[in-house]
């Protein structure tokens, strides 16, 4: 069995041998023939139903219930009218209302009552604004949106659903063609591996949903694919051609997958011909890490020596934004019941302020009863409850300490309305926010008086301030800021903005991991009864702890003794095919590390835990994932017994599907 | 005859693969029709105790329920209704309005005192009312033509039903409500799926429940043809079950 094991390990590692590899493997004859093979007849069947489920999906989920869906939409359909992408003050105000119209109607959770246009009402609020994305998926997903302009909203929906279908579809193409490469030898393994790819239901779920991330899965494949190109091509002007467009496609992509460049660069460093030994990508590999753990331990990097600022650092803030981001102004007669504002703090002011007790400040005048500050969203909501206060007619800046426990990228003040016990004495109440460590004084006030909207204000926040200081190894990454300014789109200062708190993150690490595994497996809806939840993960977190037994008892069979032995090739091991699963590896790792970076679930979870689709930030990397997940159960046995193997994930994975679709038409149709 | 002989040759000469493809399409066209065919009536709530006769109806008296608008939309509403003599002429007025935006008619009704018995409840139908357009609805009766001798009972009871109450000439009465059946109008497609939800308040073909009904054919249909292709395909890898079964 172990022979037969080896044997089937290099035969399905084969060679792929740069340049002539495709050419003496996959001949026009040789495909000719694989095209009319009984494989691709059920490959075809299979991208049927990918076909034909993805479109009961789109018309299956009500329209606008995906994640932030109504948002994505917005996006693409003010490309459509504007003719260019919009800056975040761009609205429509007829297809805002539109939007919000037919949301409240189709996805009552979302808006409780069907907003009506006055004129001069404010804005319905339809979710976070996707605009601060790259524009690539939108431009895209704008063209089928010309197309049915004429059409009723929920037929634009659609059809910008559909387009999402449609990048489903060619990632699940180039999936034949990574398996192909992949798993030359092993056809069972390759339908076992699309079968699985094609019925996890959140992902199809989300791949016919209006949003980027249909892209983000497609651009996951293409770069892993690319990576492999490169490997084959060695070191060229392809490859150098390859590469940028690699490297280019996650930052027109979405910014949550910008680290997957660095795959086709792996692969591009390691067809240097002197660095083909695995021992040498190791050794880069570490360097990698090792320089990027360097830079962020940096305490004042370049800027120390550019700027000589030491620990202490004055930023302005931005001015006033009538539309409310620092400031609000609330009156006595204000229709919108809302008292409060949110207050988004960049990612580059978590970094400087991490793991600290934070005063968030308000200048209040005429109000007293209780307010809330809450934050962040993104991770669940901590909610501090701040006591009842009375404020005069005089300017009064008031102060509430806030421990930050997690990520924090938005605090929100909100004062109860009017009903619930808010009293506003005069007629306008105006409400400023600032931040600064608590241990900072109140900052000074640059102006006294300002007229706006007819009210006389006084002690406004216009270009204010706040200091900080901070550790020496807690510090910011002025070097990765910097380099972030350079950047279009924002992307190093996200990711790191959740590493203030890294200490924090390591003791939920494991309670992320698992919440991660979840998320990424199970159906992104609630319904699912606790039973069927623990059922279906017990189910494939066996298939995953399987997987790695597999993969485990290959590297002691096969790696260890090589490194122990110091043998750089045993003569049927293949090099290349081993680097292109070691890239599939570094992608899948990767995705996951940024995704468990941003992740900071703690206990107890909410209950809408499963609801809560944070598994989609490691979706670009969902087909190398359910690769390497089939590639180490393959490993586990012999491969005389692969037929039975792929027929039973086929049987597991499509009777998961089955449940999750019934489950979903129970839950949107029948449960509510 | 010979038209459909002719087909019948053409159907058998064609490959597998088109005679199943077609046999879907011609089960989903059926589908399609079957799925929209209109049932009987399907009672979704109610207040059915009848302790007292709650209200009259004469003159200027006018007797409203509020009642929740089922999910399934409503068309029709019973009301138990009695009198000791009845009227051959005149008709009862019945008005459904949304109880926030009085000016806003719903429907309006006259059914002729003629049709009113006695030994039936009072089967009023009207067109469909969704959920998203009026989430409550008020529905009242008036019957102007009638003197208080010729009044008639409106059977109710005490508040059992929570999400709506009795109103009488205005004033409300939390603690009362008429007795009632509320309707929804039940597709056969709806037996099996829950096509009027997903068609709801949707437009043009997407608000066709034999739509929905001929999708989810589809995907059956669908995942049985990469049945068939799966079982082929484990049939082409015989030669490993034969290693298999030499173990």
């Amino acid at each position: 069995m172990d022979k037969e094991r080896t044997n089937f390990f290099a035969r399905s590692l084969k060679v792929l041998d740069g340049q002539t590899a495709l050419k003496s493997q996959v001949s026009i004859e040789s495909i000719k023939v694989w095209l009319q093979s009984v494989e691709v007849r059920l490959i075809s069947a299979l991208l049927l139903v990918a076909l034909v489920r993805g479109l009961v999906y789109i018309v299956m989920v009500p329209p606008w219930e995906h994640y932030d869906e109504p948002t994505h939409f917005e996006y693409a359909a003010l490309i459509n009218l504007l003719g260019h992408r919009p800056s975040p003050e761009e609205v429509d105000r007829d297809l805002r209302f539109a939007i919000a119209r037919s949301a409240a109607i189709h996805t009552p959770w979302r808006l409780k009552e069907i907003p009506v246009d006055t004129g001069d009402n404010p804005l319905p609020d339809i979710g976070i604004t996707q605009v601060a994305h790259p524009p690539l998926y939108y431009m895209l997903a704008s063209i089928p949106l010309r197309f049915t302009a004429a059409f009723p909203l929920e037929v634009q929906l659609y059809s910008m659903r559909a387009f999402s279908l449609l990048l489903y579809l060619i990632a699940l193409a180039l999936t034949v063609v990574l398996s192909v490469i992949l798993l030359p030898d092993a056809a069972a393994l390759r339908i076992a591996a699309l079968s699985v790819v094609v019925a996890v239901p959140p992902f199809t779920r989300l791949m016919t949903a209006a949003s980027n991330d249909s892209l983000v899965v497609l651009v996951g494949v293409l770069l892993l694919l690319i990576a492999i190109l490169i490997v084959q091509q060695g070191w060229n002007w392809k490859s150098l051609l390859l590469l940028l467009i690699g490297f280019a496609l996650p930052f027109v992509t979405k910014r949550t997958i910008f680290v997957l460049s660095l795959v086709p660069l792996l692969a591009f460093v390691l067809v240097v011909p002197k660095l083909w030994r695995r021992r040498i990508f190791y050794s880069a590999l570490g360097c990698m890490l090792l320089g990027l753990l360097v830079l962020y331990m940096m305490p004042h990097g370049a800027s120390y020596w550019l700027n000589k600022v030491s620990g202490r650092l004055i930023r302005t803030t931005t001015e006033i934004v009538h539309t409310g981001k620092r400031a609000v102004i609330l009156s006595a007669d204000n229709p919108d019941d809302k008292f409060g504002f949110a207050q988004t703090l960049s990612p580059l002011d978590v970094v400087r302020l991490p793991r600290e007790e934070l005063t968030v400040g308000i200048w209040v005048r005429s109000l007293s009863g209780e307010a809330t500050v809450t934050g962040p969203r993104v991770t669940g909501t901590e909610k501090i409850d701040i006591p009842s206060f009375e404020v005069g007619e005089e300017w009064q800046f008031i102060w509430y300490r806030v421990r930050m426990k997690r990520q924090l990228d938005i605090v929100e003040i909100r004062f109860p309305a009017p009903s619930e016990g808010t009293i506003i004495y005069d007629d306008a109440v105006a409400v400023f926010g600032d931040y600064r460590k608590a241990t900072a004084p109140p900052v000074p006030l640059d102006k006294e008086t300002l007229e706006w909207d007819g009210a006389i204000l006084r002690n406004y926040f216009a270009n204010a301030s706040f200091e900080e200081q901070v550790p020496i190894l807690t510090a910011p990454k002025p070097l990765l800021s910097r380099i972030e300014k350079i950047l279009p789109f924002g992307t190093i200062d996200l990711l790191m903005s959740s590493m203030g708190d890294r200490d924090f993150i390591i003791s939920v690490y494991p309670l992320s991991a698992a919440f991660l595994f979840k998320s990424f497996w199970l159906i992104l809806d609630s319904g699912m009864s606790p039973e069927s939840v623990n059922f279906w993960m017990t189910i494939i977190m066996s298939l995953a702890l399987a997987s790695l037994l597999g993969w485990a008892w290959m590297s002691i069979r096969h790696v260890m003794p090589r490194i122990l032995t110091r043998i750089v090739e045993p003569s049927s091991f293949s090099e290349h095919q081993t680097m292109l699963w070691d890239l599939v590896w570094c992608a899948v790792c990767m995705a996951w590390g940024v995704a468990m970076i941003r992740t900071h679930m703690q206990p107890p979870w909410p209950a809408y835990e499963y609801t809560f689709p944070i598994g989609r930030y490691v979706y670009a990397t969902l087909i190398p994932t359910v690769f390497l997940m089939i590639m180490g159960l393959g490993l586990l046995v012999p491969k005389r017994w692969h037929v039975w193997l792929c027929v039973g994930l086929v049987v597991c994975f499509f009777s998961y599907d089955l449940y999750a679709i019934a489950n979903k038409v129970w839950y949107h149709y029948v449960l509510s | 005859m010979s038209l459909v002989k002719t087909v019948l040759a053409w159907f058998r000469r064609v490959g597998f693969s088109l005679q199943y493809w077609l046999v879907v399409a011609i089960v989903a066209a059926c589908v399609w029709v079957l799925a929209g065919v209109e049932l009987s009536l399907n009672v979704t709530d109610s207040q059915e105790q009848r302790i007292r006769a709650s209200a009259y109806l004469y003159g200027e008296q006018k007797v409203s329920q509020i009642v929740r608008v089922p999910r399934d939309g409503l068309v029709g509403i019973d009301l138990w209704l009695l009198s000791h003599k009845l009227p051959a002429r005149g008709e009862l007025l019945v008005s459904i309005t949304m109880p926030d935006q009085d000016d806003e008619e719903l429907n309006l009704l006259a059914i002729p005192f003629a049709e009113i018995s006695n030994q039936q409840p009072l089967h009023i139908r009207f067109s469909e009312i969704l959920p998203t357009t009026a989430p409550v609805v008020q529905i009242t009766l008036e019957a102007p033509s009638l003197t208080r001798a010729q009044a008639f009972s409106v059977f109710g009871a005490d508040n059992s039903y929570s999400y709506g109450m009795m109103v009488i000439n205005d004033q409300p009465r939390p603690q009362e409500d008429l007795s009632f059946r509320l309707y929804s109008q039940q597709l056969l497609g709806d037996q099996f799926l829950p096509v009027s939800r997903f068609a709801s308040e949707r437009p043009g073909i997407f608000g066709q429940p034999g739509f929905y009904a001929s999708m989810f054919w589809l995907c059956f249909a669908t995942y049985l043809w990469a049945l068939i292709a799966f079982l082929r395909w484990i049939v082409s890898q015989r030669h490993r079950f034969a290693k298999s079964a030499n173990l």
